[in-house]
């Protein structure tokens, strides 16, 4: 039971560390979420089906424990961002501004409504295909697509708008 | 030439979800196509930078299996019950009672139980081994004696 939990650490521990740092903006919140999907995994290992690809399970699990955490967590610590500031500039300048424009894009994320930001999380950041978002947030294609399309204009819109 | 696609199928050629050859053909021959698909690639720009390629510590995993082997249930846990209880025994019997339990009471009975071992221990000094034998063996009969004088008194009360 153990292997395969491990087995899906490695396959998609990152992309949920990655996901829930999206929603907390804090690497230990993250870390915790994370850590709190695959042991809830593991407890409820016995009815997943190991035929099936693990990954809209276990972001199932991880997007659920990341909206609990928004309820208890109004405030966006988008401040920290501490995750995202992984710079490949190396002067001051560079990095003022992509820390800046990350927490633009982060202040952003959090004014888009629920349903368009656990679509693109899922795609952009969880990198999973519209099949496997269906089958995580249990939505038909058609709307997947559409909140995708209509999401993803959004952001654009509240970015350039500086409306967040 | 094919119709011009909808949106979400040029949306589904950026993502790499549709491969119709014809469709991909379409978008790179049709002038109007050719703009929708620009821009729409422009708009997902803000998206697809919040892709990242943090990762998790390299602890992760170590600390996982540590939550996940079974704990044994700690020692002090134990005691801090076992002293709840003793303390809250102690109130019940009567509230005074609690104070001289907490600052004379406990030790009084831990420096009786080791007076009383000391003591054993030399009387068994003094004795030397056959005494000591010969002690126990009294014990032993005493215990036989009392135990047989109390099944008789029960008897007694029975009858
Ligand atoms: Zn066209």
């Amino acid at each position: 039971m153990q292997d395969l939990l491990q087995d899906m650490v490695k396959t998609y521990g990152d992309k949920i560390y990655r996901l829930a740092l999206r929603y907390t903006g804090d690497r230990g919140q993250a870390e915790d979420l994370t850590q709190e999907t695959f042991l809830r995994a593991y407890k409820n290992l016995n009815r997943f089906d190991q035929d099936k690809d693990a990954g809209p399970w276990l972001f199932k699990i991880a997007t659920n424990l990341c909206r609990n955490w928004l309820r208890d967590n109004r405030e966006t610590p988008v401040e920290s961002l501490e995750g995202f500031s992984q710079m490949t500039a190396s002067s001051p300048e560079n990095i003022y501004f992509k820390k800046e424009s990350e927490k633009e894009l982060a202040l952003a994320l959090d004014s888009l409504p629920q349903k368009y930001r656990e679509v693109i999380l899922l795609k952009h950041v969880g990198e999973m295909s519209y099949e496997e978002i269906c089958k995580t947030l249990d939505l038909q294609m058609s709307l997947v697509k559409n909140r995708l399309y209509r999401g993803r204009f959004l952001l654009r819109d509240l970015l350039e708008k500086g409306n967040v | 030439m094919i119709q011009c696609p909808d949106k979400l199928t040029i949306q589904a050629v950026i993502d790499g979800e549709e491969t119709d050859i014809q469709i991909i053909d379409h978008l790179q021959s049709c002038p109007r196509c050719c703009q929708i698909h620009s821009e729409m690639k422009d708009a997902f720009t803000p998206a697809d930078n919040l892709g990242s390629t943090v990762k998790l510590p390299a602890e992760f995993l170590g600390r996982l299996n540590e939550k996940l082997s079974p704990q044994p249930f700690p020692a002090a846990m134990a005691a801090a019950v076992i002293f709840t209880l003793a303390i809250f025994s102690a109130y019940l019997t009567n509230p005074g009672y609690l104070q001289w339990w907490l600052s004379v009471g406990i030790t009084r009975q831990i420096s009786y139980l080791i007076d009383a071992f000391i003591d054993l221990l030399y009387i068994s000094h003094i004795v030397g081994p056959t005494g000591v034998i010969i002690g126990l063996a009294a014990l032993v009969a005493l215990e036989v004696l009392i135990l047989n004088m109390l099944r008789n008194v029960e008897g007694q009360i029975n009858v």
